[in-house]
């Protein structure tokens, strides 16, 4: 019996990339790095830089690489972000300087493990944050490494090729962090379902005192605090990490990249990307400098087929819906989904029944449904939005409502009041109907009647 | 600007309630072959006025809106409520009685509180209660199993149904008589009875496919039911078995139908997993007491009514802590 949480929800599976391999993208014409919270450039327009050169420096001292040799054109602006453009001359030579660690494991330090991740600017994409961060702020009563190989999504497989292709990296770089950390044991967490993965894994381990596996349903939101409250039964107090009780989690590609990082000495300057959806010819894993462009990845899957209405960046619970997609790989990208259409509420929006669906798939223990009456009432009832400091925001009540109400919406809206300190205005009149059929924006919510009219002609949104 | 998710589900209310109807329609299907085809036109006419009841209600208290109030009344609530009310009829009532029992379930329990998700008694329940309490003699006449009668009369009168009449078990237990050789009809669904009523195992086909579907939770229901059995068991009347009595006294009197459809439904009864434990045993005491103490034939309605009050308290009472807050709950 695998081991579970509470609450969650499972959509439909997707996975329409499994079966292809992982592969690298066509190295791009300019690539743009993104320098949003670095302070300050190191190279200037005009110069030539070398791959694993650094290019961009922090307040903390973490450094930021170039991923592609070439030459420098400067600075670019995009709305709010800002990069630094280098032309690609594709031949990708190492910065001089840079080797591999040659000594044994045993005979590094743990500050040493420490200093050499922040210079390598190892980032995890679980949390996003460093991973130097992630060893040096513990307080000293750690009892076990938690190595997450869940897919965070419906439509992700890049993390299954990878521990297909290469779990020698995954378990090379979980025994770095243990050296470091001084901790016995590591827990592998993986999804009940990955018959393959589970198989290859178990012909590597050697030592079963050193790793023992922990099988996960799979369910849709696995985060921190799931995972302790699946694999351990415990609940985070609020306001605290995992690292509070003792357990640190991290992701499974950003260790395998820790032991990249070690043999070879080149800092993190790939990532795996997952590009999947139904509007797109051939849905495949890919690894991309950091810095491509996003269009590059499309044209890598073969361009898109149908006529193409969304395009999301993340997860299809909790990404970000981009207008035109003008950004780049970044550290923390996933994936990224082009969907043919956004399967919202499809009918009348109606009132709650109070059916309680939602609070059975809440894995915080909250009652949404509480937070989705309407305004009259609320103000008779006295603590109408108890606990929603606790909401992690996942999405699942919204998913499951039968009745189309949007409770993300209203939960943002009402943390947003809080986090900026104003009171809620009860003085704005609402228009006597609430509810009516959903509005029509230039993304259609229903799925089309004839197949004719969907496939009439190649529409590119950017 | 859409903001995530980007996916729902695709069960809206109108799967949900025709989920409903496809679990009520073994016990129609058994009792049109019982009872004839009475039963068609008293469900047809029952299920016509409850949805134009909620069309006309809708349009007036709500946003005298005709297109929104169509498309709002054609959610299968309705329906819903009016199969219910024709179970928990006999089928000599006459034609014109389901039109005052749709416009007390429909306008007077659910509409004027202010529609659907406002209401604070069971709509189905509330309506049948006042009918059997205010005009008893029009809903007490009960006949034999595979007697048919006429499909189309208004009214039915007397003499034809004294060839055929006899008392149902409840009415039996009303006199402390039990029966002990026809058993095993009350399980199968031979007995004589309101329309719904008989036949517990086609009742319980439709609960096992319901929980499948995961619109019901089962645990009220067996808190109701193992209430009432152990009660009845502890404290039996009448001459006979004591096992008898109990396992008679759980299965007649419309008990098993309103544990499945009324201990479940949405707005009446509490959300959390101990609260509808709570509500299905309270319901159950009240039944017993009723029935010993009051009247036999009324018992289980009165019950569920009373108990439908009670549902704020329990809310509040079982409320869950969120994720991560016992020792702030604990010093707050």
């Amino acid at each position: 019996m695998p081991l579970t949480f509470f609450g969650g929800i499972k959509p439909e599976n997707k996975k329409y990339s499994r079966d292809y391999p992982l592969r690298y993208v066509t190295p791009p014409e300019l690539v743009y790095i993104p320098i949003d919270g670095y302070v300050s450039p190191l190279v200037e327009a005009g110069g030539t830089v070398a791959m694993g050169q650094a290019v961009a420096v922090r307040d903390d001292g973490m450094q930021l690489y170039s991923s592609v040799s070439g030459i420098v054109k400067g600075t670019a602006k995009e709305g709010e972000h800002r990069y630094i453009a280098i032309e690609n001359d594709k031949k990708d030579t190492p910065f001089e300087g840079i080797k591999g660690i040659k000594k044994p494991l045993l005979e590094l330090s743990a500050d040493e493990i420490c200093a050499l991740l922040k210079q390598y600017s190892v980032i995890d994409c679980f949390d996003e944050k460093p991973m130097y961060i992630k060893l040096s702020e513990h307080k000293g009563n750690l009892k076990r490494i938690i190595i997450n190989c869940c897919e965070h999504d419906v439509y992700t497989t890049a993390l299954y090729r990878l521990l297909l292709e290469r779990p020698k990296e995954l378990i090379n770089g979980a025994k770095i962090l243990m050296h470091a950390l001084s901790i016995k044991k590591c827990v592998i967490l993986i999804e009940d379902k990955k018959r393959k993965a589970i198989q290859v894994l178990e012909d590597y381990v050697n030592d079963t005192r050193m790793f023992v596996p922990a099988f996960i349903e799979n369910k849709y939101p696995i985060n921190e605090q799931t995972i302790i409250s699946a694999v351990y039964s415990r609940e985070i107090p609020h306001g605290k990490t995992a690292t509070d009780l003792g357990y640190v989690i991290f992701g499974a590609e950003a260790v395998m990249q820790t032991f990249i990082s070690f043999a070879t000495g080149m800092p993190q300057i790939r990532k795996a990307v997952t590009v999947s959806g139904e509007s797109v010819k051939k849905p495949q894993n890919l690894i991309a400098p950091i810095g491509t462009p996003l269009k590059n990845l499309i044209e890598e899957c073969g361009g898109l087929v149908h006529r193409c209405r969304c395009v999301v960046l993340g997860g299809i619970m909790d990404g970000e819906f981009l207008e035109n997609p003008g950004g780049v790989v970044t550290q923390t990208t996933r994936q990224l989904l082009l969907l043919r259409w956004v399967e919202k509420y499809n009918g009348t929006r109606m009132r709650c029944v109070r059916c309680g669906r939602c609070i059975s798939v809440c894995p915080m223990h909250l009652i949404p449904l509480d937070y989705a009456v309407e305004d009259s009432l609320k103000k008779k009832s006295q603590k109408p939005f108890y606990g929603i400091e606790a909401c992690i925001e996942c999405g699942c009540c919204e998913y499951i409502c039968p009745a189309g109400i949007p409770l993300l919406e209203i939960i943002r809206e009402e943390k947003g009041k809080r986090l900026s300190g104003k009171k809620s205005d009860t003085e704005t009149k609402k228009p006597h109907r609430k509810f009516i059929s959903v509005k029509k924006t230039f993304i259609r919510n229903r799925k089309p009647k004839n197949k004719d009219d969907d496939e009439s002609d190649f529409f590119i949104p950017f | 600007m859409i903001n995530a998710p980007f996916t729902h589900t695709e069960k809206t209310y109108r799967t949900i309630m025709a989920d409903i109807l496809i679990s009520l329609s073994p016990v129609l299907v058994w009792s049109v072959f019982i009872f004839g085809a009475r039963v068609l036109t008293i469900t047809f006419i029952t299920v016509c006025s409850c949805v134009i009841f909620d069309f006309i209600a809708r349009y007036i208290f709500g946003n005298r809106d005709l297109i929104y109030s169509f498309k709002q009344a054609t959610d299968l609530s309705a329906v819903v409520t009016g199969v219910l009310i024709v179970f928990m009829l006999p089928v000599t009532v006459p034609l014109y009685l389901p039109v005052f029992a749709a416009f007390f379930a429909i306008v007077i329990a659910k509409q004027a509180f202010g529609g659907i998700g406002r209401n604070l008694v069971n709509p189905a329940v509330f309506a049948i209660a006042v009918i059997k309490i205010t005009l008893p003699s029009f809903v007490d006449k009960f006949t034999m199993p595979y007697s048919y009668f006429n499909a189309f009369t208004s009214e039915l009168s007397s003499s034809l149904i004294d060839t055929v009449r006899v008392f149902s078990p409840l009415q039996m237990l009303s006199r402390d008589h039990v029966y002990e050789e026809g058993f095993t009809d009350l399980f199968f669904g031979t007995s004589p009875g309101n329309i719904g009523e008989i036949g517990i195992v086609f009742i319980i086909i439709g609960a096992i496919y319901l929980s499948y579907r995961k619109i019901i939770d089962l645990r009220g229901s067996a808190a109701y039911m193992a209430v009432v059995f152990l009660f009845s068991f502890m404290f039996p009347r009448g001459n006979g078995e004591t096992i008898y009595f109990a396992l008679t006294e759980m299965m007649s009197g419309g008990a098993v139908l309103l544990s499945v459809y009324a201990c479940n439904d949405f707005t009446t009864t509490p959300k959390q997993k101990t609260g509808k434990i709570i509500f299905g045993a309270g319901c159950g005491l009240l039944t017993i007491l009723i029935r010993y103490n009051f009247s036999h034939f009324e018992g289980a309605y009165v019950a569920v009514l009373i108990m439908n009050l009670f549902t704020p308290l329990i809310n509040k009472l079982t409320r869950t802590v969120p994720f991560g807050m016992l020792n702030q709950k604990n010093q707050a």
